[in-house]
């Protein structure tokens, strides 16, 4: 009898507590962050929102987050996303800039609304966007060049695959160019030629390349797309074993040729540290303290530098099988 | 010299003589071939690599894409239309088929599906430019835009990869050292420049571009005729496709990104006119080997990336000045 009072006891304290623990968790309003992508489903983006997803679980229950945007490449519809979130007066944005230029307004006016919104990956550095999270693309170029270093000392002669146009690529090859001669004085590039941005003018462009400079033993692919081409371009020439490429990003063909050997390693980015910072950087600026208000010291600096990881045959099993998030 | 260099149109419904018609072509086509001759002379002295049998592998499989796509814009020129859904039909194509490899159909069925989507992209162009009567450039650019983009909806960016080793030799199988693709391509250019130049059905394009009232008159049937030529020239973009993603591998919805320019310019460059009624398959061979080998001879020399598309827009323009001389003429004499 006496145990069951006890056990009774019990149950209505743990109820009482429960309801007061509810009570106090519903006390915390909910905040609301959304993730603007383009090619909403790809694997990078889906990367970046698995950390935006990690972050708001360290930030706790009441942090609720969103992926949004548009499945192609379409910055106007990426704009309307953003117009709609503020519309419904959420937390903050974090988003990624398909194009600077018609982003601009949709940003100013999120900014205008007091709401923190956070760049990642691709930047509209033209826009009030409190902070952009993403590659250092010289320092990303340097890293390839400190590991084609590495690999082939004095001796490596490299031929780059990029096009003409995009800063970031100019960048990439810049940081690669001071990096490989600084930890090789010795190395040195033989050839840069223009693939287009396409797979199969990469292959033409690398094949001609490597004969028109027999002694190249390193191709480096500035950007993703032909480090296919590269592999593509070894075979046809029978130089296997001979030249090692260095691809970019890790797209599953570019994991596919370095699983076969064909591709030496790619630079990875990271997605996932782009999303997790993101938010963390959003929610400090949503809220502020009383020693970062009105100061400009607010926790949120304006380059974030995610860098990035060289990639080998033992680094890649991870990445075979990215998130997926409908 | 094409068709359309004559004075006048041909009388509506007499076909110009076989020999007549060669005698036209070789005019402009020679030329063409004497300055890519001249072209490969001046690199295979510049450049050690540039006749090694290895280089001119090089420049041929590079060719096998927009060989078969400018074939196809050629047709469309011909009928005075044009094609700028080219590049996103091979996009299309490509993802098509090799998601359905991915999903395990059998490699027959899946390029039959691929191929299917090709040309049901081309016969929804040539149904609304023949029938509907909406300009050419506004319909295939409005397919453009719809194949790319579903193309990007289905992959959301995504490489469509781990495909059959048995499709790959599609692309990558070789004989005598030499691209398959490479005579597959041959073979089809060289069947169509012969039915163009001498199977009624087809010759009759010519007098479609030229004047398709008259040839209405004459008992042409001018709506079937333009639908028919953008079906094969989606059918063109869909091989391109097959060849693509068997080649590098792998499906990717920017395959193709940019072709349809290409091929336009190497169809002017070989003798095809934006108003219609001229233009030779052969012509359009030389036209993109002789982008081809500018390209080629580019990277051989050590040229600058920042100047190779400056050349290869100077020579379509060259090419675009000398149509419209050659036109005046006409039009003067």
């Amino acid at each position: 009898m006496k145990t069951a009072r006890i056990t009774f006891i019990l149950v209505i304290a743990m109820l009482l507590f429960g309801t007061l623990g509810l009570a106090v968790a519903q006390d915390q309003p909910t905040e609301t962050y959304g993730m603007v992508v383009f090619l909403r489903g790809s694997e990078f983006f889906n990367w970046a929102y698995a950390g935006m997803l990690d972050a708001a679980a360290r930030l706790g229950p009441n942090v609720q987050v969103q992926l949004l945007g548009p499945a192609e490449w379409d910055a106007s519809l990426e704009a309307r996303e953003i117009e709609q979130l503020i519309a419904r007066g959420v937390d903050g944005i974090i988003a990624t800039a398909g194009d600077a230029q018609t982003m601009n307004s949709a940003i100013d006016r999120a900014i205008e609304s007091q709401i923190p919104v956070v760049l990642f990956d691709s930047d509209a550095p033209e826009s009030q966007r409190l902070a952009f999270v993403g590659t250092n693309n010289y320092n990303a170029g340097c890293e390839a060049g400190k590991a084609v270093a590495e690999w082939r000392g004095d001796e490596a002669v490299v031929g780059i695959s990029t096009f003409p146009g995009p800063d970031h690529l100019a960048q990439r090859v810049q940081g690669f160019q001071d990096c490989l001669t600084a930890a090789a004085p010795g190395a040195r590039v033989a050839q840069i030629v223009n693939d287009e941005g396409k797979v199969d003018r990469a292959e033409a462009a690398i094949t001609a390349m490597l004969q028109a400079n027999p002694d190249i033993n390193v191709v480096f692919a500035a950007h993703g797309n032909p480090g296919p081409g590269a592999a593509a371009a070894v075979r046809n020439l029978g130089l296997q074993g001979q030249v090692d490429i260095m691809g970019f990003d890790f797209g599953l063909p570019v994991l596919e040729l370095i699983q076969k050997g064909e591709i030496r390693a790619t630079v990875g980015q990271n997605p996932y540290l782009m999303g997790y910072m993101s938010l963390m950087l959003a929610y400090g600026a949503r809220h502020e303290t009383e020693v970062t208000a009105g100061t400009g010291f607010g926790p949120y600096p304006g380059l974030v530098d995610t860098g990035v990881q060289i990639l080998g045959p033992d680094d890649i099993a991870p990445f075979l099988n990215p998130p997926s998030f409908e | 010299m094409t068709q359309s260099s004559e004075a006048h149109p041909p009388a509506i419904g007499v076909l110009p003589s076989s020999s007549r018609l060669s005698k036209l072509l070789r005019g402009r086509t020679t030329a063409l071939a004497l300055l890519s001759l001249a072209l490969a002379l001046v690199l295979s002295i510049l450049s050690p690599q540039f006749l090694t049998s290895t280089n001119l592998t090089t420049i041929a499989t590079g060719m096998i894409y927009d060989l078969l796509i400018a074939s196809g814009m050629t047709l469309v020129l011909i009928l005075g239309g044009i094609d700028l859904s080219v590049g996103s039909i091979l996009g299309l194509t490509g993802v098509i088929t090799t998601m359905a490899l991915q999903d395990g159909v059998s490699i027959p069925i899946a390029v039959l599906i691929g191929l299917s989507v090709s040309v049901l992209c081309g016969a929804i162009n040539g149904f609304a430019v023949a029938y509907l009567k909406i300009a050419p450039f506004v319909v295939t650019l409005g397919m453009m835009s719809i194949a790319r983009g579903i193309a990007t909806v289905l992959t959301s960016g995504y490489f469509v990869s781990g495909l059959p080793e048995a499709y790959l030799s599609i692309g990558q199988g070789t004989f005598l050292g030499i691209p398959n693709p490479v005579y597959i391509v041959i073979i089809i250019l060289l069947s169509f420049h012969f039915l163009l130049k001498n199977w009624k059905p087809l010759n009759q394009a010519y007098y479609v571009g030229n004047n398709p009232k008259a040839a209405r008159l004459s008992g042409i049937r001018v709506s079937r005729m333009l639908f028919v030529g953008f079906v094969i020239s989606g059918l063109m973009s869909g091989i391109a496709a097959i060849f693509m993603t068997s080649r590098l591998a792998m499906g990717f919805f920017q395959f193709g990104l940019g072709s349809e320019l290409t091929a336009i310019a190497a169809s002017v460059i070989g003798g095809a006119s934006l108003n219609g009624g001229s233009g030779n398959i052969l012509g359009t061979f030389f036209g993109v080997l002789l982008l081809a080998t500018i390209n080629n001879g580019f990277i051989l020399l050590q040229g600058s990336p920042n100047w190779q598309n400056v050349v290869s827009g100077g020579i379509l323009v060259a090419a675009l000045v000398v149509d419209a001389y050659r036109r005046r003429k006409e039009e003067r004499e």
